[in-house]
């Protein structure tokens, strides 16, 4: 295979000469082609540092020709399509900008779709996600549920039926353990059951939170120092009024809201509540 | 007539007949010639002057330094002289530059286009595990379409949910840290005495609506329990619906 070569001047003198000769006797065949296939009228006039004497082609008077008609032209004719080295490269420079930015946003858009099925399987977790990843996803699904609403539509005008059950994506044994569990499974059960898996989903929520508390007051009380011990029994002894005080120090006032909540409601009455805002 | 592969086709040296494939391939065919002659002017220190008539009659002109000078140099009108002066050299800096920044912009393509194709590859491997749901929207029926929205509909309430979440953690971590310099001593106290209140509880029938009070505060908690805090964002992002109730 060839090697790719740098675009800059060539340092050694003889390879630099055999490389010219190679690429003018190319450039010329290609002019050679363009006149062939356009049928239109063409010419070159090349200098190097080799040879004093210009090279025309196709020949000096072929040459002579075509700059005649050029000159023809008027100014603005001529100069309207007219580049110089610098001025072709700054061109070719944006319009290869302009094809890179567009590979990128089909890549980006193969990416995310790739993404969005991943995680329809299970195979990815939404919550490894950085930010930007998590906006184009919800943008996308957005796009996708525009195109599957407006087939649903199709669909419903064309009478087509739907008794048939399709497979489903991933199997129930697969589904994500926790809280979403439950609600997954809403899409196939009765208005009834939903409730259940609530409360079960909630005692199984209480359950965990409780141990890991535990396990951090131990924790603290390993690391922490004697006057730590001392502040906490200050504490036990002063009771709970003296704790309201620091909260409002703190802006906390919500939570307090809720420890009075805690202090003067009946047990029957919480419980209700939380079983409604779940 | 019909191709059979898909790849580049051979064509005969002669003129087209067809009008819009002519002005097509004139198009294509100067851009490469130009293209061409740049390099060679590059590579080599030449100078070349390119003159192109279009279908159309309109004249296409490439040139190095410029076409201008290098018409009246080849009709012998002006000597051509071979020193370098100085706005040739600032010329050719420019020029070198803007190679090097052409170099860069086809390299980056290239490294897209190697992401496109290893893209495709992944995509005609799981096309063939004849997975209905991968089928563009158009290609499925009543049933699939229903099922797939209201999967889709679940998963964007997901990444709302976990947009909004990032969205207040990053406010909240600025609150805290204000808090913090504002007042240490009541901060920590506050978290001790609060840390009691909730254990005392903790025996009663009435702890569990506490829960989400102590979270809160503890979330606040100083840097020496990081491990904690760890613990806590990992129970935070098993149940995102439980906690967005409470900020």
């Amino acid at each position: 295979m060839k090697r790719k070569m740098k675009l800059s001047l060539i340092e050694n003198s003889v390879s630099r000469k055999t490389t010219f000769t190679k690429r003018k006797k190319g450039m010329t065949k290609k002019l050679t082609e363009l006149v062939t296939l356009c049928g239109v009228e063409a010419c070159a006039v090349v200098y190097s540092p080799f040879n004093s004497i210009p090279e025309a082609w196709p020949s000096r008077e072929g040459v002579e020709d075509v700059v005649s008609k050029f000159m023809e032209l008027s100014v603005l004719d001529r100069t309207k399509k007219m580049v110089d080295q610098e001025t072709f490269i700054s061109q070719r420079i944006a319009k290869e900008k302009e094809q890179l930015q567009k590979l990128r946003d089909e890549n980006h858009n193969s990416q995310i779709r790739e993404l969005m099925f991943g995680c329809l399987k299970g195979e990815t977790n939404v919550y490894n996600l950085d930010g930007r990843d998590l906006q184009d996803l919800s943008l996308y699904i957005d796009k996708y549920l525009n195109g599957l609403t407006r087939r649903i539509e199709i669909l419903i005008e064309n009478g087509e039926s739907s008794s048939s059950l399709p497979l489903p994506i991933v199997a129930n044994a697969a589904a994500p353990v926790g809280f979403d569990g439950p609600m997954f499974q809403y899409h196939n059960q009765n208005q009834q059951k939903p409730v259940q898996f609530q409360y079960q989903a909630l005692y199984d929520f209480y359950d965990q939170i409780p141990k890991k508390i535990h396990g951090f007051n131990m924790n603290m009380n390993k690391d922490s120092n004697q006057s730590m011990v001392l502040d906490l029994n200050q504490n036990l002894n002063d009771g709970e009024d003296e704790g309201i005080p620091c909260m409002d120090n703190n802006n906390y006032h919500p939570e307090i809201d809720c420890l009075a909540t805690v202090t003067t409601a009946p047990t029957d009455v919480c419980a209700p509540n939380i079983t409604n805002d779940l | 007539m019909a191709r059979k592969n898909l790849g580049r086709r051979k064509i005969e040296l002669v003129k087209m007949t067809n009008e819009s494939n002519l002005q097509v391939t004139f198009s294509k065919r100067r851009s490469g010639l130009f293209k061409k002659g740049s390099e060679l002017c590059t590579l080599c220190d030449a100078e070349i002057a390119i003159i192109v008539f279009s279908p159309s009659g309109k004249a296409y002109s490439f040139g190095h330094p410029n076409v201008n000078k290098l018409l009246d140099h080849s009709l012998g009108r002006v000597i051509r002289h071979n020193n370098t002066n100085f706005a040739e050299s600032r010329t050719k800096l420019r020029i070198q530059m803007l190679n090097e920044s052409l170099t860069e912009v086809m390299a980056e393509k290239e490294k897209e286009q190697e992401t496109k194709q290893s893209i495709v590859q992944n995509e005609r491997e799981n096309k063939d595990a004849e997975k209905w749901w991968r089928n563009s929207p158009t290609e499925l029926n009543l049933a699939q379409s229903t099922s797939m929205k209201c999967d889709l509909e679940a998963l964007k309430k997901e990444v709302d949910e976990k947009v909004a979440q990032l969205h207040h953690r990053n406010l909240n971590f600025y609150v805290g840290s204000s808090s913090n310099v504002a007042a240490p001593a009541a901060v920590s106290g506050g978290n001790i005495s609060t840390n009691h209140g909730f254990f005392d509880q903790n025996g009663n029938s009435t702890s569990a609506p506490t829960l989400p009070f102590g979270f809160n505060v503890m979330n606040r908690t100083p840097a020496g329990y990081n491990s904690y805090q760890l613990q806590n964002q990992e129970v935070k992002q098993v149940h995102p619906q439980y906690w967005a109730r409470y900020y």
